[in-house]
């Protein structure tokens, strides 16, 4: 398997929030893309694979709730991060249950927003391991099977 | 014969007419009637001089015969100057007759040879009468006038005719008709509504009519004044009466209620002198009555009183000017307005925290954004910077973006927090932990020193973020109080009667007196920075929890916050 580069994608209609994003997760060595709207994001998570994405609540054509739903239904693996302006109960139980795996308000500190995507990515990859280990395991118990046959 | 005959017809004439005023006496009780009841009586036996015919008795008696028609023609005198004089009062000019009477009777009984002098007084007094009559009637011109000037003429050339002996018949006719047209002033009298000679004998009667109606009228008005006293009385609204002055004559019951002040202490006072009224009420109040008194309308007003206890009450004022006890005065009715005026303060107040807190949302909200961006574009530059040499300037510098973006970012969530209508969550959590968090939370300057004494305390049901919003609020609080001098600042916690009590103790500037009361309204504040929202949050989110949040502080001591929470809530009921 080869170790593909990490790919995120910042969803944001703040220029200088995307920029200075992109900067600091480029920085860390990610490879970083963006999009200012929610079709530009469904489009671009339709080309590339993305790894996680930074969506905001609020974006110029739709609600980054909406966004996600689409998002998670296409690409349930893709690790969600919800960051918004308006904190409130019901913004985060409704990110929560439309598939984010985090919600922070902005202002986040990058420190701790860099944190979070680590963790959230290392998940991911152990989950990922997971199921890799799961295949081999079946596919040993397959040929196993195959075998004692 | 006839001429005896004659002169005792008018003996008897001056009989009748004696008994005539003497009924009219009896029913009217006049000393008026009485005067000329006792002249008729005593001229009437003048005529008997007459008869001359050798009667030794009349001759004996010359005397008495002679000055017995003296004081008819005084009478007469009397009556015409009291109505000259416009006399009132009928009492002296009585006195001056009876005295004359006297004199007559004196003059009678006594044997002196002056009778001689009777026919001068007689008829120079008579040519008095004469005068002032014809002036009285020329002057007036009422037809009484004329008639009692009749009578005096009548009476005078009777009298004349006795001296001058002009003959029986004359002078019988002449006293005859003296006499009728004397009556007739008396009759005339009865009709008499003004002036004449007529009012002189009607003056008593009209003062008695007068005098009844006039008691009859104050009883009215007693009765009026009683009935507008029990009217005052039971008006539910406070209502003092003033006069122009200002004195106040009158309040009523509701006026000592509203205001504690005895009506000992109100009423005979001038409402400058009492601490009733606010010195700018008493202004407005002056300005209005002095309008009033002037007839200038005033429409209803608004004022500022202090009751005795010190308390303030808003009244409006509407008053009315009122004739009271015959002067004119101010009827003044308040309306307290208190309750009125603080459901104003408060809808106006609720009014603007709403708008206040929407615009803090929006603000808030947009605020966030640059503040990402700015804290996004100082953490790029502080890492790309970290792996060249670079000066301690620029390390401060970002570190200072970083601290602001952190300080504007706690406004902007106070702002948030206080505009928030958000349903808190309640959850079983441990205070001591949350206390703890809230330190690695907050920045210490050096110059502060904390210290945390924590005691032991059951869980309890609350909101975490809320919790922590207060500690942090307060801790911040504290810390920024002995910003400029440094000291320490305890935080302790402990669990007392029900409660838990989280004290948050500064040794800071503390704070003044006048604005203990203020501190925890919202967007006041004394500090330069900040929007004076923290401590109006910690207080709401208390009192969601069933708690509170006090102060005890001393200027330049520092200040003593106490957050208690109680261990059980229950259904919003506080527990002691």
């Amino acid at each position: 398997v080869t170790e593909s580069k990490t790919r995120i994608l910042i969803v944001e209609d703040d220029e200088n929030i995307r920029k200075t994003m992109k900067n600091i997760l480029q920085q860390r060595g990610y490879e970083t893309d963006t999009a200012k709207t929610g079709q530009e994001a469904e489009q671009k998570a339709k080309a590339k694979i993305y790894n996680l994405a930074l969506l905001d609540i609020k974006l110029p054509d739709m609600e980054g709730t909406q966004l996600l739903a689409k998002l998670h239904e296409n690409t349930p693996k893709m690790v969600k991060i919800m960051v918004t302006g308006y904190p409130s109960l019901e913004n985060a139980m409704e990110a929560l249950n439309q598939g984010a795996n985090a919600y922070v308000t902005k202002p986040v500190k990058p420190a701790k927003l860099l944190a979070l995507i680590k963790e959230k990515l290392e998940e991911q990859s152990q989950a990922e391991k997971m199921t890799e280990n799961k295949v081999t395991d079946w596919i040993k118990t397959r040929a196993r099977k195959l075998d004692n046959d | 014969l006839i001429e005896v005959l004659l002169q005792i017809s008018l003996t008897i004439v001056g009989i009748l007419f004696a008994v005539g005023s003497g009924y009219m006496y009896y029913k009217d009780r006049d000393k008026r009637k009485l005067m000329f009841l006792l002249s008729f009586a005593f001229s009437s036996v003048y005529f008997l001089a007459e008869i001359e015919s050798g009667l030794e008795l009349i001759q004996r008696f010359n005397n008495f015969f002679t000055w017995s028609v003296f004081p008819m023609m005084w009478a007469f005198s009397i009556a015409v100057f009291s109505s000259v004089l416009k006399l009132k009062n009928f009492d002296k000019p009585f006195k001056i007759f009876l005295f004359i009477l006297a004199a007559s009777i004196f003059m009678m009984i006594v044997p002196l040879q002056v009778n001689s002098l009777q026919p001068l007084l007689f008829s120079s007094m008579s040519f008095i009468v004469i005068a002032v009559s014809s002036y009285l009637y020329l002057t007036r011109r009422e037809f009484s006038d004329i008639i009692f000037l009749l009578s005096v003429v009548c009476f005078t050339s009777g009298g004349l005719g006795t001296t001058f002996n002009l003959g029986i018949p004359f002078t019988v006719f002449s006293f005859t008709f003296a006499y009728i047209l004397l009556a007739l002033v008396f009759m005339t009298s009865r009709e008499s509504e003004r002036g004449g000679i007529a009012s002189f004998f009607a003056l008593e009667r009209e003062f008695e009519k007068t005098h009844q109606e006039l008691e009859v009228s104050r009883d009215q008005l007693m009765r009026v004044e009683y009935n507008f006293k029990a009217l005052i009385n039971v008006i539910a609204d406070p209502v003092v009466i003033i006069d122009h002055k200002g004195c106040i004559l009158e309040v009523n019951d509701k006026v000592v209620e509203l205001t504690g002040f005895s009506k000992e202490e109100l009423v005979g006072k001038n409402f400058l002198q009492i601490d009733m009224l606010t010195m700018k009420s008493k202004a407005i109040a002056m300005k209005s009555l002095a309008k009033r008194m002037l007839g200038i309308d005033v429409k209803p007003y608004e004022m500022e009183a202090n009751k005795k206890s010190g308390e303030t009450v808003y009244l409006e004022v509407n008053a009315q000017k009122v004739e009271y006890e015959d002067k004119s005065a101010d009827l003044v009715v308040f309306r307290d307005i208190t309750e009125q005026k603080k459901i104003q303060k408060r809808l106006l107040q609720s009014e603007r925290l709403v708008a206040i807190g929407q615009a803090a949302t929006m603000v808030g909200h947009d605020l966030r954004n640059p503040l990402q961006a700015i804290e996004n574009a100082a953490y790029v530059i502080n890492t790309e910077l970290s792996n060249l040499q670079i000066s301690q300037k620029i390390t401060e510098t970002v570190q200072a973006i970083h601290s602001s973006v952190d300080y504007a970012d706690n406004i902007v969530k106070d702002l948030q927090s206080f505009a928030s209508k958000r349903e808190p969550i309640f959850r079983e959590i441990d205070i001591n932990p949350l206390v703890k968090e809230t330190f690695s939370q907050v920045k210490t300057p050096e110059n502060v020193e904390t210290v945390i004494e924590l005691g032991e305390l059951p869980k309890i049901e609350a909101d975490k973020d809320m919790m922590k919003r207060i500690f942090v609020n307060l801790a911040v609080n504290g810390i920024q109080a002995m910003k400029e001098k440094g000291g320490t600042l305890k935080v302790s916690t402990k669990k007392t009667n029900g409660f838990i009590e989280v004290k948050f103790k500064d040794t800071g500037i503390g704070i003044k007196k006048e604005n203990k009361a203020k501190i925890f309204t919202p967007f006041f504040t004394t500090k330069a920075q900040g929007m004076g929202v923290g401590l109006s949050i910690c207080k709401r989110f208390a009192e969601i929890h069933d708690g509170s949040v006090k102060v005890e502080s001393e200027e330049g001591k520092g200040s003593i916050f106490t957050v208690k929470l109680p261990i059980q809530r229950n259904g919003g009921v506080k527990r002691d």
